[in-house]
C-alpha cells in the first residue's frame, strides 16, 4: 500500500512538471493563424520558459493575461468544473450502479436484451448531440407554450437548477459505461462455482446478490469510477461550451483557440502560462482522482498490492 | 428446434446495420442525384412561393427534389448524406486499424519479453491512458492545422492504442504461463513460432469485437471534433448579410467535401437555420455508432465460450490424425 502511494506520487512528481512544461512549450510554438482562416495574427512576445519557472517557484506568480492573473483566471473556474464533476460523478455512480445491477436478469444470469439495447443506445449518444437537442427542445417549448422563460435555465452557473441540464448530460456516458463494466461483471461473478452452490443451498436472489457476488466486484468498480472521472473531464471541454459553464474546459477551448462560432479568439489563446496552469490542473485532477481511487480499491481488496494484473484482466 | 439464449439479437442488429452504412459507403456516390458541392441559387416553387435554397434553406419534405431539404448553404441534403458516409467510415477504419496494430504489437512485445520493455511499455500506456483523448486530440489537431486524414489519424491514434495494448498484455501474460507452453519450449519450438502459435491465437476470438469497440469510440471522438469545428476537407467562411448593418458577417465555418463530422460543425447557427440538418445528421451519427457498438457486443457474445450458441460458421475440430493401423491378420 505504502509502495503504491509513493509510486502514484513519484509519477505525479514526474509528470505534472512535464506537463507544465509541455503546456508553455505547446503554446510559445502553435501557429498562431490556423485558428481562424480570417486571419487575424496574435503576435505578443513571451518570456521563455526559465523566467516562467523561476516566477512561478520563486514569487509564486503564475503568469499574467492582459492586466487579470492566471491565478484569478483560474480559481473561479476550478471551483465551478469541480462542482460539475462532482455532482455528475455521484449521479453516474448511484444511477450506474442501479442500471448495471437492474439490467442482469435474475433468472438467465446474463444481460436481458432490453438493457443491453438501453445500455448500447445510451452510450452511443454524443453528449454534444444529447445537450443540443436538449437545449432545442427547451428553447422550442417556450414557442409552443405560453412560458415567458426555457423550463430549464438553458446556459450559465448557479448551483439550482442550473446544474440539472449539464449534469444530465456530462454524466450519460460514465454512468452507462459503469453500468456495463458492472452488468459485465456481474455477468461474470454468477457463472462461478460458489454461486452455483449458494443457490443450491436456496439462497434468494437478493441475498445472492448483496452479500456474495457485490463484495467481489467492489474493487474493480472502484477502477471503473476512476475511469469515468477521467471520462468525465475530457468531456468537459464540450459540455462546458455547449452549457456556457464557467470552467476550464472553456478556458482550455478559447487557450487553443478553438471557438463555436467563427469569431476571432480572444485574449486567452496562445496564452502560455495560462496553458502551462491548465495542463498542470487537468493533470492534477486526473492523478489525484486516479491516486484515491486505485488506493480505494486496493483497501477494500487487498490482494491487488501484489497482482496488479489481475485486476485489469478482469476488467478487461 | 431453437435452443434457449442462442440468438444474438446484438449480432444481427449490427450486421444488418453496418451492412446498410456499407452500402451507402460503396454506392453512395452513383445513388445521389445532385452534385454534393452544388448550391442552388436558382428558385425553386415551395408551397406555391419561390424561395431560393442558397438564402433560405428548404426544409425536408418541402419539394420534390430535396427529399430531406437543404443544408444551411443551400445544398441537397440527402446528396451529401450518401456522399459523406465513405469519408468517415475511411477514417474511423484506418483509426481503428492503427490503433489495433499498434496495441496489438506492443501488447505482445510487453507480455512476451517482460522486463525493460514492459516498463516501458507500461508507462506509455499508462501516460497514454491518463490523458483524457479529446483533450489530446484538440491539442494535435489544433497544432498540425492541417485539415488532412495524416493529421486526424495520428491525433486519435498517437494515444488511443492503449486500451487494447493492457488487454493484449495481459492475455499474452495469461497463456505464458500455461502449460503448453512450457511443453512447446521443451520440444524446442523457437520463440517467434511459439508467439506466432499458440499465444496469438488466443487472441483472435476476442479481436473483431475490439475491432468494432474502437470503430465506434473513433467515430464518437471524430463527431465531437467536428462539433468543436475540426473536420477533415476544405473549409471555407460562410459569409451572411448583418441585418444591423450593411455589408456581410461571417456566420460559420463550412466544409466543400461533406463527411459526417463535418456536417454537425456550425452547430448553433444551423440550430437556427436548418435544425433538421442537425437532427438527420446527429441521427445517422448515432445510428452508426450504435451499429458498431452493437456489432462489438453481439461478437463478444458469439466468441463467449460460456455462452450457448451455434456455431454455424466454426470449422468443426480437425480430425486428429489417427495413423491408420494395420491389422494384422493373426
Amino acid at each position: 500500500m505504502a509502495r503504491l502511494i509513493a509510486r502514484k506520487f513519484l509519477l505525479m512528481l514526474i509528470f505534472l512538471p512535464l506537463l507544465n512544461f509541455l503546456g508553455y512549450t505547446y503554446a510559445q510554438v502553435h501557429p498562431r493563424l490556423l485558428s481562424s482562416p480570417l486571419g487575424n495574427t496574435i503576435s505578443a512576445e513571451f518570456e521563455p520558459y526559465s523566467t516562467y519557472v523561476q516566477g512561478v517557484l520563486f514569487e509564486g506568480d503564475l503568469g499574467h493575461v492582459e492586466n487579470l492573473s492566471v491565478s484569478q483566471i483560474l480559481s473561479g473556474s476550478v471551483q465551478n468544473s469541480l462542482v460539475l464533476v462532482g455532482f455528475s460523478l455521484l449521479v453516474s455512480v448511484v444511477l450506474g450502479l442501479l442500471v448495471g445491477l437492474l439490467s442482469v436478469s435474475p433468472r438467465t444470469k446474463r444481460m436481458s436484451t432490453t438493457g443491453l439495447f438501453v445500455l448500447a443506445a445510451g452510450s452511443s449518444m454524443p453528449g454534444f448531440l444529447l445537450g443540443g437537442v436538449l437545449l432545442a427542445g427547451m428553447v422550442y417549448l417556450i414557442f409552443f407554450t405560453d412560458a415567458t422563460s426555457t423550463f430549464l435555465p438553458i446556459s450559465g452557473y448557479g448551483l439550482d437548477e442550473h446544474l440539472i441540464l449539464p449534469v444530465l448530460v456530462l454524466a450519460i456516458q460514465p454512468t452507462l459505461h459503469l453500468a456495463k463494466v458492472a452488468a459485465g461483471l456481474l455477468e461474470n461473478e454468477l457463472q462461478k462455482d460458489y454461486i452455483q452452490v449458494a443457490r443450491s443451498k436456496g439462497l434468494s436472489w437478493q441475498r445472492l446478490l448483496w452479500s456474495h457476488a457485490l463484495p467481489n466486484m467492489v474493487s474493480p468498480i472502484l477502477v471503473t469510477i476512476g475511469e469515468s472521472v477521467r471520462l468525465m473531464v475530457g468531456a468537459l471541454v464540450i459540455i462546458e461550451a455547449v452549457f456556457i459553464w464557467p470552467g476550464i474546459g472553456r478556458i482550455f477551448l478559447f487557450t487553443i483557440g478553438l471557438r463555436l462560432d467563427a469569431r476571432p479568439p480572444g485574449v486567452y489563446f496562445g496564452n502560455p502560462p495560462l496553458l502551462a496552469a491548465i495542463a498542470v490542473l487537468l493533470g492534477t485532477i486526473l492523478l489525484l482522482s486516479d491516486l484515491l481511487f486505485s488506493v480505494l480499491a486496493n483497501v477494500v481488496d487487498p490482494r491487488l498490492s501484489q497482482t496488479e494484473d489481475e485486476l485489469e484482466t478482469a476488467v478487461a | 428446434m431453437r435452443k434457449v439464449g442462442t440468438r444474438n439479437t446484438p449480432l444481427l442488429v449490427g450486421l444488418v446495420l453496418t451492412a446498410l452504412f456499407l452500402f451507402i459507403a460503396f454506392f453512395g456516390s452513383s445513388l445521389a442525384n445532385y452534385d454534393p458541392m452544388r448550391v442552388f441559387n436558382e428558385p425553386i416553387v415551395v408551397d406555391g412561393q419561390a424561395r431560393y435554397p442558397s438564402r433560405n434553406p428548404v426544409p425536408p419534405l418541402a419539394a420534390p427534389e430535396f427529399p430531406l431539404g437543404t443544408d444551411n448553404a443551400g445544398r441537397d441534403l440527402l446528396t451529401r448524406l450518401l456522399f459523406s458516409i465513405r469519408p468517415t467510415l475511411i477514417l474511423c477504419f484506418v483509426i481503428a486499424a492503427l490503433r489495433i496494430t499498434i496495441g496489438l504489437a506492443l501488447g505482445l512485445m510487453a507480455g512476451w519479453f517482460g522486463g525493460a520493455v514492459e516498463r516501458v511499455v507500461d508507462l506509455l500506456t499508462g501516460a497514454s491512458l491518463a490523458i483524457p483523448i479529446l483533450i489530446f486530440a484538440l491539442a494535435v489537431v489544433s497544432f498540425l492545422g492541417e485539415r488532412t486524414l495524416t493529421t486526424f489519424v495520428v491525433a486519435l491514434v498517437a494515444t488511443g492504442w492503449a486500451n487494447t495494448a493492457v488487454f493484449v498484455k495481459n492475455s499474452t501474460l495469461v497463456t505464458k504461463q500455461s502449460p503448453y507452453i512450457e511443453g512447446a519450449r521443451a520440444v524446442g519450438v523457437r520463440p517467434w513460432g511459439i508467439l506466432r502459435r499458440y499465444i496469438m491465437p488466443q487472441l483472435w476470438p476476442t479481436l473483431p469485437s475490439q475491432i468494432a469497440f474502437e470503430l465506434s469510440a473513433s467515430l464518437l471522438v471524430v463527431a465531437e471534433l467536428g462539433f468543436l469545428g475540426l473536420f477533415i476537407g476544405e473549409a471555407f467562411v460562410r459569409m451572411a448579410e448583418d441585418p444591423n448593418s450593411a455589408g456581410s458577417i461571417p456566420v460559420g465555418l463550412t466544409a466543400t467535401f461533406p463527411e459526417l463530422a463535418q456536417m454537425l460543425s456550425d452547430f448553433w447557427s444551423k440550430m437556427i437555420i436548418s435544425p433538421w440538418e442537425i437532427a438527420i445528421v446527429g441521427f445517422v451519427i448515432f445510428l452508426q455508432i450504435f451499429a458498431f457498438n452493437m456489432l462489438g457486443e453481439g461478437l463478444r457474445r458469439q466468441m463467449d465460450v460460456t455462452r450457448p450458441r451455434r456455431a454455424w460458421w466454426r470449422r468443426r475440430q480437425p480430425e486428429l490424425a489417427v495413423p491408420q493401423q494395420s491389422v494384422k491378420p493373426v
